[in-house]
């Protein structure tokens, strides 16, 4: 995939950093972290194929980067997958300065209350990417995992919307 | 017993079409996949707004000021292409792009490079295109880089092409007076420079407007390896003129 490298690209990680930042922290800046790093290697990216994947897998190790320097962020998993919590609750929520219509508050904030994966899988659905750019992105091996998981949490963020 | 995922994608207009009939059957005859299909549906409406909604909004100037500088990495496509006529053809609306992508219902979509008919026998108008535009094999579209591209941009690319504001001229005049399974067309032409034709399929209420479903009147070729799309448009009457409700492309 060759993108079309403008404000939509950026805007397009801004979506997909708020599935990664899980609410607590600013996606702006996780997407501003990946610019940086992409312009710094310009060189090397400016005609990669899936240039949206690297900004992505950028944001994704600076989140992680994040929680080992400051343990601000909300959560990180341990070898199996599993949701190891170091909330700091007195941080705010500053993906709320993003203002939305109420039906798609009412959504965002639906989804920052599922796992880490949901979030994910469903910030990335939501900012249109292929089962074949999300597996891509997250790194999951098979293809079928990928749709299985974006099957069920559709189905969780049904049963919490409800 | 038919797999979730593949309601999903049907829900999501993203299922291979050899599969449509058997998942289509499958959820009519069980209320329970029906649910689940009218549920994948919602799910994926309200993640399409959730998405056009949060790139609808302003960057920060820091973000901005970088969106400035990668879009020097590439050329703009439109000089790329010269005197090509792709975006000569239609209208093409940015402006309402976004607003149009928060009204849609999107039963999926496959929209790629350029909207002209195709028979279910061969692609001639596409072969017709081809010769005359004699694009290069490794030419690259704007936002159009393949047929797994991101909804919001297959709803952009569309807009390229269809006119809204003049189809909604040609028809609100007449359709009023067309009977259901006729067809009739606008103004809109495809590349070829053939009148785009429509049938009315159905009459319905909504929310106590009278809305109309209408259908191009042959599947669409959307995108370079695209085997054709339907596109059904919903338009509802308000304060005496239609608009366009909703858009349902599907394979």
């Amino acid at each position: 995939m060759t993108e079309k490298l403008d404000e939509n690209f950026i805007k397009s990680l801004v979506v997909i950093a708020l599935g990664i930042m899980r609410g607590k922290g600013d996606p702006y800046d996780l997407v501003n972290g990946a610019m940086e790093y992409l312009i710094s290697n310009k060189e090397k990216y400016m005609d990669h194929p899936n240039i949206k994947a690297i900004a992505v897998l950028k944001m994704k190790g600076l989140f992680i980067d994040g929680i080992r320097k400051n343990q601000k962020m909300t959560s990180m998993t341990d070898d199996e997958g599993n949701d190891l919590q170091i909330v700091d609750e007195k941080q705010a929520d500053i993906s709320d300065k993003i203002s939305l219509s109420d039906e798609c508050n009412k959504v965002l904030s639906v989804i920052k209350t599922m796992g880490e994966k949901c979030q994910e899988v469903l910030m990335l659905a939501s900012e249109g990417m292929s089962m074949q750019e999300m597996q891509e992105v997250t790194q999951v091996k098979s293809l079928g995992t990928v749709l299985s998981r974006l099957s069920n949490c559709r189905k969780e963020l049904k049963g919490l919307l409800a | 017993m038919i797999d979730e995922t593949k309601i999903m994608q049907y829900a999501d207009g993203t299922l291979p079409i050899e599969e449509h009939e058997e998942v289509k059957k499958a959820i009519e005859a069980d209320p329970k996949l029906k649910e689940l299909y009218n549920n994948f549906q919602e799910t994926g409406d309200l993640l399409f707004k959730l998405g056009n909604e949060i790139k609808s909004k302003p960057l920060p100037q820091n973000l901005q000021d970088k969106a400035d500088i990668i879009k020097t990495w590439k050329k703009p496509i439109t000089s790329e292409f010269g005197s090509f006529n792709f975006f000569g053809l239609f209208k093409i609306q940015y402006a309402g792009v976004a607003a149009a992508c928060c009204l849609m219902f999107v039963g999926g979509m496959y929209v790629d490079t350029f909207i002209s008919g195709t028979s279910t026998t061969n692609s001639n108008q596409v072969t017709a295109m081809n010769q005359k535009i004699d694009a290069p094999k490794d030419l690259k579209f704007r936002g159009m880089p393949s047929a797994e591209e991101d909804l919001s941009t297959r709803v952009t690319n569309l807009y390229r092409y269809f006119d809204e504001e003049q189809f909604l001229e040609d028809i609100n005049s007449k359709i009023d007076t067309i009977e259901l399974n006729d067809e009739f067309e606008s103004s809109l032409e495809d590349n070829d420079g053939k009148k785009v034709k429509f049938i009315l399929v159905e009459n319905f209420n909504a929310n106590g407007n009278d809305c109309k479903k209408v259908r191009f009147n042959e599947p669409l070729k959307l995108s370079s390896n695209d085997q054709g799309t339907d596109v059904l448009l919903d338009i509802c009457k308000i304060n005496n003129n239609y608009e366009i409700s909703s858009i349902v492309l599907s394979k």
